[in-house]
């Protein structure tokens, strides 16, 4: 009997030992796949063979589809006035929103290039959320910077917000829409948006 | 001729009233409380649809909501009785940071080169830590007091009085930075409401109070008073002098920064005031 339950147990090990040893898990798998993402990042800067044109548009190409864009228009207003606004209104802020995000990212490309970036922890905080820990350093110090991942319903791990030091990036911009539409309307902020950030004298 | 003349002003009164009854009819159609309603019905009903479909692309997006729910709450009842002067000295700060700290630092940055700026930046944050000491003490963090010490000791000897950071570079031991307003902040001190200083920029309330209380530990703050130092007798002058090159010489060593964060912001100091809390609230929590 005693013999039995020893080859039992060693059958058992047997099945699940392979299933788990090699496994690797999502939260692995996303770390692994940003550390190849950064490694191409920095790649694409370093290559001075581009014009800026060509650099801009390769980064869009390679970091692009790491993110939901189309869920970060969503959340970049409080559901109230989401809710609020009509299709179109929803279809145009969307359009501007993605539009001036990512040519804002673009714009700041040339910070990037002095600084160091080390991936650290993946870590899951939810059933479909995981956190990815990266370390930006730059000549003044060590900055936190967290991708924010969930897993959609098509079962993809999309970046969903962004947080340096602490600051979410949805959250800056959810602050500061929901306090200009107190005295403005919607009209007004996708024209805002629509503007030239850079010619946009009117900040203050 | 008196004839065309009739033919073209019967003709144009005839149009002009054809619009008139058009614009009637549309005005008219409007205002029937009928078409109001089935107007109202139907955009619910596109909302309904709306959202059904927003559900189905993104999953449970009240989940996503409620992350945010707490800082939209804080940002929505957010107390700033001095609303008024810290959006006009946010606009003075962030004129000055264009106009003359980005020109100084062009010019800092050309005459004393990259290595010395990042040496004078480790020697200030090495000479900082009997406050970053006593307040990991004081919040009990006893381990990142250690590390904080073994910093110190480490950079004040191999780094050559603090000009090189071997501690970090060699050791892999981070800082782990602490001032006051953190301390209070962990024992439940409630942030006030926001404060703009001028040329520091945003503050709040017990960041202020905790910038004071460290200002007793801050080496900084000792300089003796010499016959030669040109500020004038007043030793408070040479202090914030010299917290004002420390912002300014780490400022250089990453200029681009402030001018690219800032530009996109539709509303600066709503934009920075949300920054800064969320910033000191996430320091409070680690």
């Amino acid at each position: 009997m005693h013999t039995f339950l020893k080859y039992l147990l060693l059958l058992a090990f047997a099945f699940v030992l392979p299933s788990t040893a090699g496994e690797i898990t999502k939260e692995q798998e996303i770390k692994q796949m940003m550390i190849k993402k950064s490694d191409t990042f920095f790649a694409i800067l370093a290559d001075k063979s581009l014009d800026d044109t060509v650099r801009k548009k390769k980064v869009l190409d390679e970091i692009g589809p790491l993110f939901d864009f189309r869920l970060m228009s969503r959340l970049a207003l409080n559901k109230k006035i989401w809710k609020s606004l009509n299709k179109a209104e929803r279809k145009e802020f969307s359009e501007v929103f993605v539009s001036r995000i990512q040519e804002s990212y673009l714009s700041k490309l040339d910070i990037f290039a002095d600084v160091e970036v080390e991936i650290g922890d993946s870590v899951r905080v939810k059933k479909n959320r995981i956190e990815l820990t990266a370390l930006i350093k730059t000549k003044a110090d060590t900055k936190k910077l967290i991708y924010k991942f969930y897993q959609t319903k098509k079962k993809k791990w999309l970046i969903y917000d962004i947080s340096v030091v602490g600051v979410s990036f949805l959250q800056s911009y959810r602050a500061q829409y929901s306090s200009y539409l107190k005295e403005h309307t919607i009209e007004e902020l996708i024209n805002k948006l629509k503007l030239d950030p850079i010619e946009d004298e009117t900040a203050v | 001729m008196r004839f065309v003349l009739l033919s073209f002003f019967v003709l144009t009164s005839l149009f002009a009233n054809t619009d008139q009854v058009e614009s009637k009819k549309v005005a008219k159609t409007r205002d029937t409380p009928g078409s109001r309603v089935a107007k109202i019905l139907k955009e619910k009903e596109e909302k309904e649809a709306l959202d059904a479909e927003e559900e189905d692309e993104f999953g449970d997006l009240d989940d996503f909501d409620e992350e945010f729910a707490a800082s939209d709450l804080e940002t929505e009842e957010v107390f700033d009785p001095l609303s008024g002067y810290n959006r006009w000295m946010t606009g003075v700060n962030h004129s000055l940071m264009l106009n003359v700290v980005e020109p100084s630092v062009t010019g800092y940055n050309y005459v004393i080169p990259e290595n010395g700026r990042e040496s004078i930046n480790n020697f200030l944050n090495n000479i900082y830590y009997p406050v970053s000491l006593v307040n990991n003490v004081l919040q009990l963090e006893i381990v990142d007091a250690g590390t904080e010490t073994a910093r110190f000791l480490i950079n004040s000897t191999i780094g050559l009085l603090g000009l090189f950071d071997p501690a970090d570079a060699w050791f892999g031991l981070k800082p782990q930075v602490e001032d006051f307003g953190q301390t209070m902040g962990s024992y439940g001190v409630g942030s006030g409401f926001p404060i703009v200083l001028p040329f520091f920029g945003q503050r709040n309330l017990r960041d202020l109070a905790g910038n004071f209380g460290d200002a007793w530990l801050d080496p900084i703050f000792y300089v003796e008073n010499r016959s030669y130092n040109i500020v004038g007798e007043d030793q408070n002058f040479i202090s914030i002098g010299i917290a004002g090159y420390d912002n300014f010489n780490e400022y250089s060593l990453t200029p681009e920064a402030y001018p690219k964060l800032t530009e996109d912001a539709i509303d600066l100091y709503p934009f920075l005031r949300d920054a800064y809390e969320q910033h000191r609230n996430q320091l409070i929590k680690e």
